[in-house]
């Protein structure tokens, strides 16, 4: 992540923002039926507080009494991009390490606490920040902030609970990483798209890395990053404000802030030449590839447009891609593409799994005309409609990554923005900059990212198989 | 993935909770405990400092009113939601539940019949049916169902499992009406298009050969096999013969004699108002559109009883990990004692401070996640524990389920123990209701599987009313790991020998192949 400058602008000042409830008519809702108008009301997530301690720690509370739930979120602006040559992996074992106990927790007990009362908890680590969260009843809520203050003041590092976390971590690689076909393939592919080693390397890390590290680098990373004014922290639910804040002061309020953090340069130079790899991946039964190019970090100019063609190409059966190539051309037994977004340099990937009899070229391809149709044509008003209603729905169905309907989801959304842009009113901002996406823009876009040259290419291919004779 | 905000591809986190991997989350947890009689094989790191680092930032005062966690007030209490319930002349069962909280709404309508009823002539016809409903009517393609679907923010899933069927959508509120005419034309007019047909088949059997990489399926269909026997809750996919022997005639057949209102509930739930929606169900799906007809009802065979401790062990030659499941039938879903097995589950294995956890996980560093599950179903499903750990480690990880298994069945839980497990299932089963899609999954399963119409409101005074006797008397009765049902996914050459030691192993390929030869005893 990024430093967080914007957040020092509020260091010290009590803002309330004001909840003001505003239903506005969605600019959505055009073309193929008529009159039909989605009412959202703004904003979307009401900030009730929001509140910098002294110390440098940010709290954003969003009240909703519909029911008693309460859930927090605290995004901590350090990941994998902040790791240095030979200790990959180390942010997100180091996450790990934050559940072995501090001053006044026993290891585990962070689960045990929370679990008891019926909640939920997790944290995950991504390549330009780690969050910890927890949901639980809402009458629970001074328990997280027990629970959370102690790990952020006083975590126990000891030579046991590090060989411990060291295993389970190999063990989470092994489990989701090599023993599952197309994922080391698609992290070789971020590995060689991106020409930094900060953005390629893979968040999971190396063994021998994960091997190299010790837990005098856990004091370390503890000591530089894990700081109220490195931190962000989001509470949405049935709570009173005024409460929050003096219950994060009386947590929060004496743990001490640290120096500003170095940040690496992730810099990522312009790709002029085409690259491309093949792979042989023992767990996988069909022939595969994998196609990325760079692309703009979150809410920069062309991410709104980059996220809309990603949902025209791939989202739902109606999408271009699955029409295409699954349905129409008959070449594809699964493809996707996915906007890897991030605070910096950022891929867009496609997916594809081809049926028995086609090669990667001619597959390829066809591929390459449906992004290239981008570019030739503008897309229909009804298609455009389609693509953003559908990031309509990510904000309001009950079980996407950025669900409002879940306490979570906003937290974690409050939390981000926070965090990463200073201003949480930019949630409202960028939906209306979706909304104003034009056909023009999405050309423009796609005839900036699009082409040959700034490919990068891998190509999966399952072992050679030798049948074991085996009978009935 | 569409994404309003920015996502890993592979988000990493402490407990497998929200994994976006192909592998599927396990879930399984143990307690630490020192009577295992296996070796200790914690890695040692020499060369690693034993303490004294300094810290490069004060250390902040010790605070002693920390030492203790906070006292809490009580909970507010949950207001269950109102759910208004009706029946029409069909016999199609009605629930409408309004909330505006947000601009969204879902239509649920779950079918009590699934693969389980399917005949053993016809696998996966009720599978094919389900999928290929939404892929063309008499009057829509499949690209205008999901065109029209898609253009309203929606999605539309038609699904089934063993003991029901669904199909489900949901959209942004405002275009609810035009859902709701979509569901229906699929639900009364598929066509089961010859073409969409035969590209699914030939996709399905593909995809098959794809999941036989899969450590999750490989494991999964071979423990369903033994533990279910002849009843059809062993079939976990149908074979390549059975796919291509299915017609648009068979699906269509099964359509009309499956897809009946007296066989179904419909859930209504979201931003949406009551008072319209009641003359449109009626003119849309009344009894002058939708018929009623009697639904045939298979005899399900019974399902077999193990004796003894056998091994299973699938081979996936280079293989990095073993997967490792064991367990037997369970209960059905509705006995009564349901509640007990959930609470000793929980106790077991049910989250990441159980007994599996601590003791496989934070003990002894085996593995990523271990877990219980209890999986009723209409018929006694499942009770298993299950984890993936490292090859060099798989016969110390199988002696620890064993262990645990057995300190279940034989010995009282504590009283802490027993609490905490109460409070999470009493608490988590609240916190689900707080999205419209978690109050429709908690309506759907209350109808499909029969149970009575308080279960939300009883959930909680169940759970609480378990005792450490019940817990107790519920283990002895499910769990032994004297017969037991092992199945292992693993490199055979690296650990078949040494997994003799628990029980005679049986072998078999990917493709579900026994290879006698390589069976040992």
């Amino acid at each position: 992540m990024q430093t967080n400058k914007l957040s020092k602008l509020f260091a010290n000042l009590a803002l309330t923002a004001l909840s003001l409830t505003i239903y506005c008519q969605c600019p959505a809702a055009v073309a193929q039926e008529s009159e039909v108008k989605v009412a959202i009301k703004k904003p979307l997530i009401p900030v009730s507080k929001d509140y910098t301690l002294k110390n440098g720690l940010r709290l954003l509370v969003s009240e909703d009494h519909s029911v008693p739930v309460a859930s927090i979120a605290i995004v901590y602006d350090v990941g994998a991009r902040d790791e240095v040559k030979g200790r990959s992996g180390f942010a997100h074992l180091f996450e790990h390490m934050m559940f072995q106990g501090s001053q006044n927790v026993g290891k585990v007990e962070h689960f045990k606490f929370i679990e008891n009362v019926g909640g939920s908890l997790n944290a995950s680590t991504h390549a330009d920040f780690t969050n910890y969260f927890e949901k639980v009843p809402s009458n629970q809520i001074e328990l997280c902030l027990w629970l959370e203050s102690d790990r952020m003041r006083s975590l126990k590092i000891t030579p046991d609970n590090f060989t411990n976390q060291l295993e389970t971590v190999k063990e989470e690689k092994r489990m989701r990483v090599d023993n599952q076909p197309y994922v080391p393939s698609s992290i070789r592919l971020e590995e060689l798209a991106f020409d930094n080693w900060g953005n390629g390397h893979p968040t999971i890390g190396y063994f021998e890395d994960l091997e190299a590290s010790s837990i005098k680098d856990v004091k370390q990373f503890f000591d530089t990053y894990y700081a109220p004014n490195n931190a962000t922290m989001a509470i949405v639910g049935d709570v009173n404000s005024d409460e929050m804040v003096k219950l994060v002061e009386k947590y929060f309020g004496s743990i001490p802030r640290v120096e500003a953090i170095k940040r690496p340069d992730l810099s990522e130079p312009a790709q002029t030449h085409a690259k491309s790899e093949k792979m042989v991946d023992k767990q996988a039964q069909m022939p595969a590839f994998w196609m990325a190019w760079k692309a703009p970090a979150r809410r920069e100019k062309d991410f709104y447009a980059l996220n809309l063609m990603q949902t025209i190409l791939s989202t739902g059966e109606s999408s271009r891609l699955y029409q295409r190539m699954v349905k129409g051309d008959k070449v594809a037994l699964k493809v996707d593409a996915s906007y890897e977004e991030r605070r910096g340099p950022s891929l867009f990937e496609t997916f594809v799994v081809m049926k028995p009899g086609n090669t990667p070229e001619k597959v390829r391809e066809v591929l390459m005309e449906e992004l290239d149709k981008f570019k030739k044509e503008p897309v229909s008003a009804e298609e455009l409609q389609k693509a953003k209603n559908q990031i309509l729905r990510g904000l309001f169905s009950s079980n996407s990554y950025a669900s409002l309907q879940r306490s979570l989801g906003r937290a974690e959304m409050l939390a981000e923005y926070g965090a990463f842009f200073g201003d949480p009113a930019l949630i409202d901002k960028d939906l209306e900059t979706y909304m104003a996406v034009t056909a023009e823009d999405i050309q423009k876009v796609a005839g900036r990212i699009f082409n040959k040259e700034g490919a990068t290419t891998i190509d999966v291919s399952p072992v050679a198989k030798e049948k074991v004779s085996t009978s009935k | 993935m569409n994404s309003f905000f920015a996502k890993a591809a592979l988000v990493l986190c402490a407990l497998s909770l929200t994994v976006n991997s192909p592998s599927q989350a396990k879930t399984v947890k143990t307690k630490t405990t020192s009577s295992s009689k296996v070796s200790k094989t914690l890695p040692k790191k020499e060369e690693q400092p034993t303490v004294k680092i300094e810290a490069a930032r004060a250390v902040p005062a010790e605070e002693l009113w920390r030492k203790v966690a906070p006292q809490l007030p009580l909970p507010r209490p949950f207001n269950m939601p109102k759910v208004e319930s009706y029946k029409m002349d069909n016999g199609l069962e009605v629930m409408l539940l309004e909330d505006h909280r947000f601009p969204f709404a879902s239509i649920n309508l779950g079918f009590r019949t699934g693969t389980a009823q399917e005949p053993a002539t016809a696998l996966g016809v009720a599978e094919m049916t389900a999928i290929l409903m939404p892929q063309g009517t008499t009057t829509r393609t499949s690209k205008q169902i999901a065109s029209q679907v898609e253009y309203i923010g929606g999605a539309l899933k038609s699904s089934t499992d063993y003991d029901y069927s669904l199909l489900s959508g949901s959209c942004l509120s405002a275009y609810s009406d035009k859902l709701f005419d979509v569901m229906c034309d699929v639900l009364l007019n598929p066509s089961f298009p010859a073409d969409e047909l035969s590209l699914r088949k030939a996709n399905q059997i593909q995809e098959l050969t794809m999941k036989r990489s899969d450590p999750d399926f490989l494991i999964e269909e071979r423990f369903s096999k033994v533990v279910f026997g002849a009843h059809p809750y062993s079939v976990v996919s149908p074979s390549e013969a059975d796919i291509n022997k299915l017609t648009s005639k068979d699906l269509a057949e099964y359509h009309d004699s499956h897809y009946l209102p007296n066989n179904a509930v419909l859930i209504v739930v979201g931003d949406f108002d009551s008072a319209k929606i009641k003359p449109l169900l009626e003119s849309k799906l009344g009894s002058a559109k939708w018929k009623q007809g009697s639904v045939p009802v298979a005899a399900e065979p019974a399902m077999p009883a193990q004796s003894g401790r056998k091994i299973y062990l699938v081979d996936r030659p280079g293989s990095v990990q073993t997967s490792i499941k064991v367990g037997n039938v369970s209960i059905k879903r509705n006995d009564p004692s349901y509640f007990p097995m959930l609470v000793a589950n929980q106790i077991l294995g049910g989250t990441a401070h159980a007994r599996l956890f601590l003791n496989i996980r934070e003990a002894k560093g085996f593995t990523y996640g271990a877990y219980s599950k209890l999986a009723s179903r209409k018929e006694p499903g499942a009770f298993f524990a299950e984890a993936d750990v490292r090859t060099d480690v798989t016969n110390p990880s199988l002696q620890e389920f064993l262990y645990e298994l057995d300190k279940m069945r034989t010995t009282k839980v504590k009283d802490d123990e027993i609490q905490a497990a109460k409070n999470y299932l009493a608490g988590s089963f609240q916190l689900g209701l707080e999205t419209q899609g978690g109050i429709a999954q908690r309506l759907l399963e209350m109808k499909l599987f029969d149970l009575p119409n308080d279960y939300l409101e009883t959930y909680a005074n169940k759970v609480v009313a378990v005792s450490v006797d019940d817990v107790k008397k519920a283990a002895s009765k499910l769990i032994d790991s004297n017969n037991l049902v092992v199945c292992v996914v693993g490199d055979a050459n690296k650990i078949k020998e040494d997994l003799a030691l628990f029980g005679p192993v049986n072998v078999y390929d990917s493709e579900g192949r026994l290879a006698p030869e390589q069976t040992v005893h």
